[in-house]
């Protein structure tokens, strides 16, 4: 029996836009300690990483593992059913082929449940390594979001060089080229607006926009986005969601291209 | 089972069933083995397996229109290469290509849109050019199409024909244009050695049996098209082409005037195939048959063709089925004289260039359709009628057909082992395209769009596991590039073969740098130039073995350990009052294959012999180890010294080792495996079983 109650639909809402965009169906693996999921997008360039931890939920209960394989695309239109105060409990039986999802009104007199199928999903499940990553910059989620859409109409990929000064992002098209540079604030009242670069080297990469911006559909989850990112290792860019866990995006490089 | 040593000694009765129980699954085992090993020497495994490959192949649409793809990009490739006297006409047909891949998935009446304005297109060309140029069209759409024709299908047809044969003649026999038109296809299409060629004509035949027998009820014909638009790509491909040519047979056809209508329903019958009353399988015996009656009967040689009766025809189709490729020459020179302008040898090459990305290889493919009638059956078991298009590669088993055409033909001639060569490092390729990479169809597809090529049977096969690796893909194309060109230079001198060989080589450097960039540049493609999450991570798979899975390799184990006769990391040494014992010189794990207990199997009674005269005597020790192995008893006797270790183990009633039996080659051996984990040093024991009471009184140390 699996069973997690959340106090607000709306975050639950808010996390599957934030990965119906990449991924078309993913696995929910739910354990004791809460649930995760881990998936690759279609063309294996980018990965999806949720973890919502057990403590988080309002009520939480699940005796056995259980792995969901859900259409993320039908998941997200059934929460599209809720109200955003609406408390929210997915259950779902030891061996079922489906999953409940329950919305219930604050006053409790509105109860709406859901049902939907589940799916066998063989999915490739990623070991990822501890690393140290060489620059970790955090800044205002929504700076981020809207330097990769700028960045994104002036080229399909953007280059990312942090140095100890700040991070500059770039991107050179056939309109002509964009910088946009950040500095690392010196001391700001509210802890949200800042820009923090922790640097063990600097360090410079090229991601592909798309991947980008599709990770900013994450920006609403969280007020502050944390970018790691070493030589030749993927790219991280990390929402937290309060209390409640973290959405970790991670985007492979581009292959450098010494010819052209 | 009770191990007995001496007299009676009590083991686990569950050795017994796990020992039963794996001689069952090593047996399986080898009955497993078995075919594989003998498959290189079985051509017909061969085949079976090459079907299989070939429906791997065709499980996914999405290769069928890489093919389709390719087949129309090589033609455009031969057409700026070859610029003969057919280039518009050809460009033609490619478009028609071109119209069937983008109208695909649409509606029908779309398609049939595009067949007729195809078609009446055609009549103009037909009416236009000279009957030459009219040959050359009906090759070129062959080139295209036909290699999308299914076999099996044409057989069913050819039989009918053969039904229909009386209906047929009175119409054939006025030698109207269009079979001369016919003719002329006969002869070109044989270019490639296709087999299925005369069963074209066959169908055109049959055709033209409808227009004179039915051509007022056109709405019979229409379903069954209809139902062949609904089969995949390949079957469109081949209505279109069918209606193609039967537009072309038909415009000339006086009576037929009213098919080249815009509007399908005013049409003639594309094609009525009476396929459902002749099931699939006695149709492909049956043809087989008729073909030697018809090599009988029909012997006139082809140039009586353009006589143009249809006993002339069908003596075509028996001297292309029959005699193969000796005729095939002849057939070749008189196409030579009628058109004269065709460089033939880069026909030829064309041919060989799409079939072997295509399906067009079915050059030896003489007599070997029942496998393809039954591989289709395997797909489709429940639409026997369905027009499917079989790549011929998938009909060919490869040996019997190489074979075939030789003992067939009456020379040998170096064009067609050339033939037969392109058909087998076809299908080659067609494994290589068999990836489950999401890279490798990039490459593959590359590879094969810039030179759908002959590859040779030297074609050093890279892994497929290894086909994302740039430097293979690369070698590859400076392989496939070479064979290209080793080709080519085999056409134009098949005599001086050696210096063919040696010239590629000498000129495969360039391409191969000149491909160096395009391979280089395929992975960027295909993840549009990002890389790919599993480079850096590891997938994650679970170690974990099932139960079996577990026990089989223990046994296999134990067994590899017998046949090598293992005792490492033992030592015998003395102990005071004991004799010799064996000591651990390192650790043994738990179940770990310690030593064989190696001694003669010999039955009971000649145990009871045996132990007679040990009795006699006083030194001869105890080593005879009584066990029993399904349901009979065995004793194994020691008691001659032969330095083995096994031997030498001393008792203890709560030993380091157990018995067990393992049966190799069905001789039951005893091995002594680690009860626990053994230091170093320990002393090896075992519980010798022996209770008995005068035992005791001869032996006190069994009590300890």
């Amino acid at each position: 029996m699996f069973e997690a109650r959340l106090g607000q639909a709306t975050i639950l809402k808010k996390i599957l836009d934030a990965i119906k965009d990449l991924l078309n169906e993913g696995t929910f693996d739910c354990s004791d300690s809460g649930i995760q999921l881990q998936a690759m997008d279609n063309s294996h360039v980018s990965l999806v990483s949720l973890t919502l931890r057990s403590d988080g939920f309002d009520k939480f209960r699940c005796d056995r593992n259980l792995s969901m394989g859900m259409n993320l695309g039908s998941m997200a239109k059934i929460l599209k059913c809720a109200n955003n105060e609406d408390n929210v409990t997915m259950k779902a039986q030891d061996n079922a082929d489906t999953v409940t999802i329950m919305f219930e009104s604050a006053n409790q007199e509105k109860v709406s449940d859901y049902e939907m199928k589940l799916m066998n999903l063989d999915q490739e499940h990623l070991g990822i390594p501890e690393t140290e990553y060489s620059c970790v910059v955090r800044m205002p989620a929504i700076e981020f979001a809207r330097i990769c859409r700028d960045l994104a109409q002036f080229s399909e990929s953007v280059v990312i060089c942090c140095t100890k000064e700040g991070v500059k992002f770039s991107a050179s098209g056939d309109v002509g080229t964009a910088n946009i540079k950040l500095a690392q604030t010196g001391s700001v009242d509210k802890e949200e607006e800042a820009v923090t670069i922790d640097m063990q080297e600097p360090v410079t990469l090229t991601f592909a926009c798309r991947y980008l911006n599709a990770f900013t559909k994450a920006t609403p989850l969280s007020t502050q986005v944390q970018l790691s990112m070493c030589a030749d290792v993927p790219l991280v860019v990390e929402y937290a969601i309060k209390d409640l866990g973290h959405i970790r995006y991670y985007l492979a490089p581009k292959i450098e291209d010494n010819e052209t | 089972m009770i191990m007995v040593r001496r007299r009676a000694r009590p083991v686990k009765e569950a050795a017994l069933v796990v020992v039963t129980s794996d001689r069952v699954a090593s047996n399986s085992d080898s009955a497993l083995a078995l075919p594989f090993n003998g498959e290189p020497i079985s051509a017909v495994a061969a085949a079976a397996t090459n079907n299989l490959l070939d429906d791997q192949y065709f499980a996914s649409p999405k290769r069928k229109d890489c093919r389709l793809m390719k087949a129309h990009e090589n033609l455009s490739k031969d057409k700026n290469g070859k610029a003969n006297g057919g280039n518009s006409t050809k460009s033609e047909t490619d478009r028609i290509i071109g119209v069937q891949l983008a109208t695909r998935s649409q509606t029908r009446t779309i398609e049939n849109f595009f067949k007729a304005s195809a078609a009446a297109k055609n009549k103009k060309k037909n009416g236009a050019l000279s009957e030459t140029s009219v040959g050359k069209e009906t090759i070129a759409e062959k080139k295209t199409i036909t290699l999308i024709d299914e076999l099996e299908v044409d057989e069913e047809e050819e039989l009918l024909l053969y039904d229909q044969h009386s209906i047929a003649s009175p119409s054939t026999s006025t030698s109207s244009p269009a079979y001369q038109n016919d003719d002329l296809e006969v002869e070109n299409s044989y270019d490639p050695g296709c087999n299925y060629t005369p069963t074209d004509i066959d169908t055109h035949i049959q055709i033209d049996a409808h227009t004179q027998t039915e051509t007022g009820i056109p709405t019979d014909t229409h379903t069954q098209t209809e139902q062949r638009a609904e089969s995949p790509t390949n079957t469109t491909a081949f209505q279109t082409h069918r209606s193609a040519l039967r537009d072309s047979h038909s415009s000339s056809h006086s009576s037929s005037s009213a098919a080249t209508s815009d509007n399908i329903f005013l049409q003639e019958p594309v094609l009525t195939l009476d396929i459902d009353r002749t099931p699939t399988k006695a149709s492909s015996i049956r043809i087989n048959k008729s073909f030697e009656l018809a090599n009988a009967v029909f012997s006139s040689p082809p140039s009586v063709l353009s006589a143009c009766v249809l006993n002339g025809r069908f003596n075509q189709i028996v001297t292309l089925n029959g005699h193969g490729h000796g005729h095939g020459e002849e057939v070749e020179h008189e196409q030579k004289q009628h058109q004269m302008q065709q460089p033939l040898g880069g026909y030829e090459l064309d041919q060989h260039d799409s079939s072997s990305c295509d399906s067009g290889v079915a050059c030896s493919l003489t007599t070997g359709t029942s496998p393809a009638v039954a591989a289709n059956r395997r797909r489709k078991p429940a639409t026997p009628h369905r027009i499917l298009c079989p790549s011929p590669i998938k009909t060919m088993p490869r040996d019997t057909a190489l074979v075939k055409g030789e003992t067939l033909s009456p020379r040998k001639s170096p064009r067609k082992l050339q033939m037969q060569l392109a058909a087998s490092g076809a299908s080659k390729s067609r494994r290589r395209l068999n990836q489950p990479k999401p890279q490798a169809p990039y490459q593959q597809q590359q590879q094969q769009q810039q030179h759908n090529h002959i590859s040779n049977e030297d074609v050093v096969l890279v892994d497929d596991e290894d086909e994302e690796d740039d430097v293979h893909a690369l070698l590859k194309a400076a392989e496939e590039r070479e064979n290209l060109n080793k080709t080519k230079a085999m056409l134009k001198s098949a005599a001086v073969t050696a210096t063919a060989a040696a010239k590629p080589k000498a000129s495969s450097t360039k391409p191969a740098k000149a491909k160096t960039m395009a391979a280089k540049s395929v992975p960027l493609a295909a993840t549009n130039g990002n890389r790919e999450m599993t480079e850096f991570f590891p997938v994650r798979r679970s170690v974990r073995k099932t139960k079996t899975a577990v026990k089989e390799e223990m046994m296999r184990n134990l067994e590899q350990a017998v046949l090598e006769e293992r005792c490492d990391g033992l030592q015998v040494r003395h102990f005071m009052g004991k004799g010799r014992g064996v000591v651990a010189i390192r650790r043994f794990k738990r179940n770990e294959f310690v030593v064989e207990y190696v001694g003669d199997l010999i039955s009971i009674s000649e145990a009871t012999e045996r132990e007679r005269r040990y009795a006699l005597d006083e030194n001869a020790g105890c080593y005879m180890y009584y066990f029993k192995h399904k349901n009979q008893q065995y004793c194994i006797d020691a008691t001659i010294d032969t330095g083995k270790l096994g031997r030498l183990i001393n008792h203890s009633r709560n030993g380091n080792l157990v018995t067990k039996v393992v049966v190799i080659k069905q001789r039951p051996h005893l091995v002594l495996l680690a009860k626990d984990d053994i230091e170093i040093g320990e002393e090896l024991t075992y519980d010798y079983g022996d209770r008995s009471k005068e035992s005791l009184l001869h032996h006190p140390w069994l009590a300890f």
